[in-house]
């Protein structure tokens, strides 16, 4: 499965039109998973946000010479890989538009394995959830600008109405708890 | 271990490779990349439902065309046998019998059927239909009988038409992420744990999202809010409950025991949104204001932030005030957690030997004049809220070191309700029960006076003529509280279905 992905993936990074072609097909439905699950999170639902995604997906994967299609080593599956890009893309995009809007709740409403996710997988990824949980809804927020959103303290402290001095201590804190929950 | 490529977490995810080790550990130091983690299952789980849900297309294609590479010989010779078979059917059939008859009874029903909206564009209706995607049809009931009449012509051309135009085409798509939510499920929110008084038995009654706990007079009611933690309504109020944390006090009172690391949404007020951050909480609102008092934790409104204990009122049209907590307030709660935090009943180690009464030593609401008392009189005072207006019954659970008569006197809300003479008893008297002394009222202010005069030496407590360790206040006038048991907690608040 994964060759021939590869393959397609190679095909498509060397310019080849069908190849492209066959990836768009193949590739269009999860993308759009991705984006709607993403999306939810921000209380978008509409296709046309949905499409702009898609859309900026295919951009992305092509941007500086299919750079990111290159990165692309067939070690998972095609589908996943470009639900996964499409997801980080929507989070980004919404975030971009609007980056004083409230964050989005970003863990989903019950923790459920993924299908074909092994049982050692899922019970460090429900360890995962619960620890978040168990976190304050600030020090999540906090984590998520520091880590996910990797932006700097400046815009941190003025995301969260704190003072600038504040965050870094805070960060190490909220970092600390969340390894402690974990051991 | 730099961040995880969104391949490493697909493969994480999905199968076990090597990795998964290294990706856990750096999981454990990157939060970022823990949180890509969870997100990313959950949209791989969105995946793998919308596959179950579909017909694998893309890899029943990639199947179909391995085998056309194979095969070649195999499939036109099927061909040829498919062309004949059909080309046998056809001359053995000398002209339309059954095939023709059918159609027309349906076409005759179609038109008598003028009931449901014009719907002549069937055809492309039909063409849907066999999608994948259950995309747009809305309750129409009969959608097979019009899917067979207009034209016995298979509508070939059209279900193949969103397939070609491969690239930006996502229209059947993002429908059936849409429908999801339109879907209107009621959840079960909360489970009724507890009830006093009120016409329904409602212990055990499931509470759905929307669903309001209404209070009547003199009914209380305790519930496990899923997920979140317990909730106390008071007598007459009407609380809504939501998904996800999200209650409406319309009117009256409730009490919030939320788990540790849950966090209610906003509650909603008529004076307003409350943003709650406390484990525990009491929220009131009348016609003129909403109180919300917290013992740890913080409360707000807007940029005004109660800190426990502390308390916050609104008023329409005025800005939130900050007031110190009313100790007792929760004493309505029959929750240990909440008393020992809040004040009202707490058990009996906290209540120390004063002036021949043991009498909550930190409670503020006693304005300590129990410990301001002349040496050979003594008064113990309780303040609690009770769930509903009424008439109730108490009883002091007393305890004599001293082989004498004692006489106190005991005051409620102010008013003086009785003199009781307790006889003495030798040797290790027992804990009993004394009662009932009936008051009608809302609210509990105790009051114990210690009437007889018996000099007391200092740091002799033993000589205490009478210890008062248990008040027990019940709604049921007849009940008679021999069966406590000795060691019931000092000081608990038990409520007992009112008399009938």
């Amino acid at each position: 499965m994964s060759a021939e992905d590869l393959d397609l993936v190679r095909r498509c990074a060397a310019g080849r039109k069908d190849a492209w072609d066959e990836f768009v097909r193949r590739t269009r439905s999860a993308i759009l998973r991705g984006a709607t699950a993403a999306l939810r999170k921000f209380r978008v639902t509409d296709p046309e946000s949905i499409d702009n995604v898609h859309q900026q997906v295919y951009v992305e994967l092509l941007r500086e010479d299919s750079k990111v299609l290159r990165t692309f080593r067939g070690k998972c599956d095609l589908e996943g890989w470009v639900c996964v890009i499409a997801m980080r893309t929507a989070y980004h995009i919404m975030r971009k538009k609007s980056p004083d809007a409230a964050l989005p709740q970003f863990l989903p409403s019950e923790s459920t394995p993924a299908p074909g996710e092994g049982a050692e997988r899922t019970e460090f990824l429900d360890r995962l959830d619960v620890a978040f949980r168990k976190m304050s809804p600030e020090e999540v927020r906090l984590l998520r600008l520091a880590f996910y959103e990797k932006r700097s303290y400046k815009d941190i402290a003025d995301a969260l109405g704190w003072p600038l001095n504040s965050v870094s201590p805070k960060l190490i804190r909220a970092k600390d708890k969340l390894k402690k929950l974990l051991e | 271990m730099e961040c995880l490529t969104p391949e490493q977490v697909v493969a994480y995810l999905r199968t076990g490779n090597g990795e998964g080790r290294a990706v856990e550990a750096h999981a454990r130091e990157c939060p970022g990349c823990a949180m890509e983690l969870l997100l990313a299952r959950e949209a791989l789980r969105e995946l793998g439902a919308a596959r179950a849900a579909r017909p694998a297309t893309s890899r029943k294609i990639l199947l179909l065309r391995k085998q056309s590479s194979w095969v070649p010989w195999t499939a036109a010779a099927a061909v040829l046998f498919a062309a004949i078979l059909i080309f046998a059917i056809t001359v053995s059939k000398p002209s339309g019998t059954t095939v023709v008859k059918s159609p027309p009874k349906r076409t005759e029903v179609e038109p008598k059927a003028p009931d449901p909206v014009p719907p002549k564009p069937e055809p492309k209706l039909v063409i849907e239909q066999p999608e994948p995607e259950p995309p747009k049809p809305k309750p129409e009931e009969p959608p097979k009988v019009v899917v067979l009449p207009p034209k016995p012509e298979p509508p070939k051309p059209e279900p193949r038409k969103p397939e070609p135009p491969a690239p930006p085409d996502p229209k059947p798509e993002p429908k059936k992420p849409d429908t999801t939510p339109t879907v209107v499920q009621r959840f079960a929110v909360a489970k009724v744990t507890h009830q006093v008084g009120g016409a329904a038995a409602l212990v055990g009654k499931t509470l759905l999202a929307g669903d309001t706990v209404a209070t009547g007079r003199g009914e209380y009611v305790a519930a496990n809010y899923d997920g979140f933690g317990s909730l106390y309504f008071r007598e007459n109020s009407r609380v809504q409950l939501d998904v996800e944390g999200a209650i409406t006090l319309h009117e009256g009172e409730f009490f919030g025991k939320v788990d540790s690391g849950r966090r209610l949404a906003p509650v909603k007020t008529p004076a307003g949104e409350v943003q709650i951050q406390a484990e525990l909480f009491g929220i009131q609102t009348t016609k003129t204001a909403t109180e919300v008092s917290v013992a740890e934790g913080q409360v707000a409104v807007g940029p005004t932030v109660a800190k426990g204990p502390q308390m916050l009122v609104l008023r329409p049209g005025k800005a939130p005030e900050l007031k110190p907590v009313e100790p007792g307030f929760a004493g309505w709660i029959p929750d240990k957690l909440a008393a020992k935090r809040f004040g009202g009943w707490i058990e009996g180690e906290a209540f120390a030997p004063l002036q021949g009464f043991r009498v909550m030593e930190w409670d503020e609401s006693s304005q300590r004049r129990a410990a301001v008392q002349v040496a050979d009189q003594g008064t113990a005072v309780l303040k609690a809220p009770l769930p509903f207006k009424g008439k109730h019954a108490l009883w002091l659970r007393v305890r004599q070191y001293v082989n004498k008569p004692v006489v106190i006197g005991v005051h409620i809300n102010g008013q003086h309700i009785a003199d009781r003479k307790l006889e003495g008893e030798e040797r290790k008297p027992p804990w009993r029960w004394e009662g009932p002394f009936q008051f009608t009222a809302d609210r509990l202010e105790l009051t114990v006076v210690a009437l007889s005069r018996t000099p007391l030496q200092q740091d002799e407590r033993r000589s205490f003529p009478v210890v008062l360790d248990a008040a027990l206040v019940t709604s049921d006038l007849k009940f008679v509280p021999e069966r406590v048991p000795e060691e019931a907690r000092a000081f608990e608040l038990i409520l007992e279905e009112p008399g009938k």
